[in-house]
């Protein structure tokens, strides 16, 4: 009954939250900020047992290993992104946000170019 | 940052080092973090009637300051965690 914990620990951090919104906003953005964190440290081993899951069936599939780091990556940078770009859209920034996902976009285009590159070849090759 | 374990997988090869105090449900830092602002505000709000402006936002920026040398700690351990976790280097 972890989900117990973490509403409840939702649900005080957004009392505090409208608490402290008014006299200082700052301190009620660095609340938000520390909620999303330890709900994401709280929900890391699972994750990892995850993680550890698809990659053992990537092994016994023998899929390049390369292809699941990239794939991993991407969600890497797709989830600090989007951390990044909800706490500044709280704060309203939305431009800044806006840019941080912009970036992130170009990253996961980088990242994925290989693969993209790699399949276009098969193509190639496919066709006579 | 320390590093307290690692997972071993199947085949021998370690998959993921984890970073120190994980698994540790710290959620005083968020009554500390609220405990810091509302005493600051008050402190504030107590300076401001007493006319002493300069030093009530002096109180504001060190406050703020403290919050946030707690909230970098955590940051960085947030994000040194998806960085391993997600092999990002």
């Amino acid at each position: 009954m972890e989900i117990v914990q973490i509403v409840g620990m939702g649900i005080v951090a957004t009392i505090l939250v409208v608490l402290l919104k008014e006299d200082k906003p700052e301190i009620a953005l660095q609340i938000s900020i520390v909620i999303g964190a330890i709900i994401f440290l709280l929900m890391i081993e699972k994750i990892i047992s995850v993680v550890d899951v698809l990659k053992s069936l990537s092994q016994k599939a023998s899929i390049d290993m390369i292809y699941m780091s990239t794939v991993l990556k991407i969600i890497g940078i797709a989830y600090l992104a989007e951390f990044g770009a909800q706490i500044c859209r709280d704060a309203g920034a939305s431009s800044i946000a806006s840019k941080i996902e912009f970036a992130a976009k170009i990253m996961i285009l980088v990242l994925s170019l290989p693969i993209l590159m790699a399949v276009l070849e098969l193509l190639i090759k496919l066709l006579p | 940052m320390e590093i307290s374990g690692g997972f071993i997988g199947n085949n021998g090869i370690p998959i993921i080092i984890l970073a120190k105090g994980v698994f540790k449900l710290d959620v005083d830092i968020l009554f500390k973090i609220a405990g810091i602002g509302i005493v600051i505000s008050i402190l504030s709000k107590v300076l401001d009637e007493a006319g002493r402006k300069e030093q009530a936002q002096m109180t504001t920026l060190v406050g703020v300051v403290i919050v946030l040398m707690m909230v970098i700690q955590l940051i960085s351990q947030l994000f040194s965690n998806v960085k391993t976790m997600f092999q990002l280097y």
